[in-house]
């Protein structure tokens, strides 16, 4: 055996075995391209949405037309019907909050009308976030000149709980 | 068929389903929830009860400016228009006669508010 007819045996490549995780990598991918369109590119458009979706200021004159509404119809169910569409955390809080910020314009019949609403809401509301009776005093139909009482944080009282009194041990 | 091209044709199928994936939860599952509405996007029951509120106060007040003013306001392009598109709606779901009576004399007082300032 020359040179010219060696045989030549190659060493046999070691089967690699190739991971799956180009397929993970695919899928992120292919994830992170579907929530650009969706939530970037293409949202969802919505035609029907609610009260309490609309923008603050859209929403204080939403509720400030609902608090004149009430002044001047007197109806209580129908104002807290759509006062809820608002879904106001505290909307004793946020009626009285707006109320100040009318006064604080010059808007006196509109703060008027807010703080009335507020007042009801109030008087309305469980015993333990009751106000007393001398504070909360609205009458039912707004009148000239008559003060205003505007409901403010402070007056949304909570009901703590009374700890139990300890009988002395003989 | 090699193999590196198999490996290509699964990674461009796992691109294809990870997009379905994302399409589906930003659609279906987590759509993007719209913080700041302008009023033209409400429901239409809410924009007529909201016609219907300007109504009830054009009845207390007799301002028929100040009650288009607060259409306006709430993005309404042609008050007229709505008023009556509100009132269509109002009588196709049965609302009260009296709150559809408070309609029409709105969109009359409108109306009329148009006549005059053309």
């Amino acid at each position: 055996m020359n040179e010219d007819t060696r045989e030549f045996h190659p060493i046999p490549a070691k089967p690699t075995r190739l991971s799956h995780w180009y397929l993970l990598t695919g899928l992120v991918i292919g994830l992170i391209l579907g929530l650009v369109y969706t939530w970037w590119i293409n949202p969802v458009v919505y035609q029907s949405a609610q009260p309490a979706n609309l923008h603050q200021t859209y929403k204080d004159a939403y509720r400030s037309a609902i608090a004149q509404v009430f002044a001047a119809t007197g109806n209580f169910e129908r104002a807290v019907l759509r006062l809820e569409l608002l879904e106001d955390k505290d909307p004793i809080f946020t009626l009285g909050a707006q109320a100040q910020r009318a006064l604080a314009e010059g808007k006196e019949d509109e703060a008027k009308a807010l703080a009335l609403l507020a007042a009801a809401l109030q008087a309305t509301a469980p015993q333990a976030t009751a106000l007393p009776a001398t504070e909360t005093q609205v009458e039912n139909t707004p009148q000239q000149g008559a003060p205003i009482v505007i409901p403010t944080a402070t007056l949304n009282l909570v009901p703590t709980q009374t700890l139990p009194v300890l009988t002395p041990i003989p | 068929m090699s193999n590196r091209r198999l490996r290509w044709i699964f990674f461009m199928v796992a691109i294809l389903v990870g997009i379905a994936a994302g399409v589906f939860i930003g659609y279906q599952v987590a759509p993007v929830q719209y913080q700041d509405a302008v009023p033209q996007s409400l429901r239409f029951d809410y924009q007529t009860d909201y016609i219907l509120m300007v109504a009830e106060l054009y009845q207390d007040e007799g301002n028929a400016a100040l009650a288009a003013a607060r259409l306006i306001f709430m993005g309404v392009q042609n008050p007229s228009e709505m008023v009556v598109s509100a009132i269509i709606f109002a009588q196709e779901n049965q609302y009260a006669p009296k709150d559809i009576q408070l309609m029409n004399d709105l969109a009359r007082a409108i109306q009329d508010l148009n006549l005059d300032t053309q």
